[in-house]
């Protein structure tokens, strides 16, 4: 097979066999390059005023999306590109956004009960505890032990406990998560 | 049968046997690097993943957080970064209107603004070290309160990981001034320094939303 580098061209390389390019103009480069300036300002000035906590997030949210989706069309070029590279992008977002929403509903009905891991999610009255422990002290490492043991930090001389249940007898196995589970569920129903 | 578009006089050298054109080849280069952006957010977006599940659990701390960083040194950097895209956009342009002094001066300014943006991590990161603010369980900083180890676990992530990336930026950019001092890029291939291009804007774009969602929750 032929090689290009075989070739012979002619001479002088006519333009006509390069793709055809889009040059932006520098006044778009530098439009979008005061428009991000002023968008950083905003988003400054936006958290000096104080909104309460959800808001801030979607306003400060909505001012980055602005920027990043500026940065995409023009210096990304996406605008002039095929539409293939937005849709590429664009899928990457909506997979981002289906990881986000499903360990968010995750988190949002875990309850009170990490069945899996059959232990007790830190419950508001040990959060308390430890909240009142780190208020007083003022001190990370002496009230680490008000925090519930493996939490979200495990303590590495914690050895969990199953209740023996590793033998392979999965219905008592199981049996006896159920049980677990009810006491769990029968606190919580008291507890709140 | 041999290559009949390799006949074409009108083919630039540069285009691969295997490509129908020069457009070809730089939609296909370009292609990939989008698929490998792709992987880059999904990459980031299990950082950014953790930040909203402990934000959402943690408010109180996100705010107490957010004081002990320096909104100034995040928003010098945050302007830092953003005309370090410009000019690499500017470099792409001088590509395309085949300007090789233009290009050399606009990748040294965008190398130089990576740069800057490190060095102003540096102190920030210094400053912090100094006052024993260390992530997770290394967390020696008397005086606050909140599960403020685990917002600084994931403040050291999200900005290593995007440090490590400016780094790499600064390599490859480095690179593309050497080749641009060899004199490439002047014959419409300058598919590479686009490239190169997208992924800086991808470091600026999760700069652009790691600013507020660090510096700025109140």
């Amino acid at each position: 097979m032929a090689t290009p580098k075989n070739v012979s061209h002619s001479a002088g390389g006519s333009h006509a066999g390069e793709p055809h390019e889009h040059i932006t103009p520098l006044s778009v480069y530098l439009g979008v390059f005061g428009a991000l300036m002023v968008l950083t300002v905003v988003t400054v000035v936006i958290s000096e005023l104080g909104i309460p906590e959800p808001w801030n997030l979607v306003v400060a949210m909505i001012v980055a999306i602005t920027k990043a989706s500026l940065v995409c069309s023009v210096f990304m070029h996406l605008v002039w590109d095929k539409r293939l590279n937005t849709v590429v992008l664009l899928g990457a977002v909506f997979f981002m956004l289906v990881f986000f929403t499903l360990t968010m509903v995750d988190l949002l009905s875990r309850g009170m009960v990490d069945e899996i891991n059959d232990q007790d999610v830190m419950l508001e009255e040990q959060k308390a505890v430890w909240q009142s422990c780190m208020d007083e002290k003022q001190d990370w490492a002496a009230c680490k032990d008000k925090l519930p043991k493996g939490y979200w930090f495990k303590d590495p001389n914690y050895v969990e406990d199953h209740g023996g249940g590793h033998g392979g007898d999965h219905a008592k196995d199981d049996h006896a998560k159920d049980d677990h589970a009810k006491d769990d569920h029968a606190k919580d129903a008291g507890g709140h | 049968m041999a290559n009949a578009h390799a006949h074409d006089p009108n083919r630039p050298a540069w285009v691969a046997h295997f490509f129908q054109s020069g457009e070809q080849q730089i939609e296909s280069a370009k292609f990939g690097m989008w698929l490998f952006l792709a992987q880059e957010i999904l990459f980031f977006s299990g950082l950014f993943m953790a930040y909203v599940a402990f934000r959402w659990l943690y408010p109180e701390t996100w705010l107490a957080g957010a004081d002990q960083l320096d909104k100034v040194m995040g928003g010098i950097n945050t302007v830092v970064l953003i005309t370090s895209s410009f000019t690499m956009a500017l470099a792409v342009r001088a590509a395309q209107t085949k300007n090789p002094t233009a290009l050399k001066i606009n990748l040294l300014l965008t190398i130089l603004f990576a740069c800057g943006f490190m060095v102003v991590k540096y102190f920030e990161y210094t400053h912090k070290f100094h006052l024993g603010i260390f992530p997770a369980d290394h967390y020696a900083y008397a005086g606050s309160t909140g599960l403020m180890p685990v917002f600084f676990a994931i403040y050291y992530c999200l900005t290593g990981l995007h440090g490590i990336h400016v780094v790499i930026g600064i390599g490859v950019l480095a690179w593309l001034l050497i080749l641009a001092q060899k004199g490439r890029f002047m014959d419409g291939n300058y598919v590479l320094l686009e490239n190169v291009g997208l992924y800086w804007h991808l470091v600026d774009l999760v700069w652009i939303f790691l600013f507020p969602l660090l510096y700025l929750v109140k």
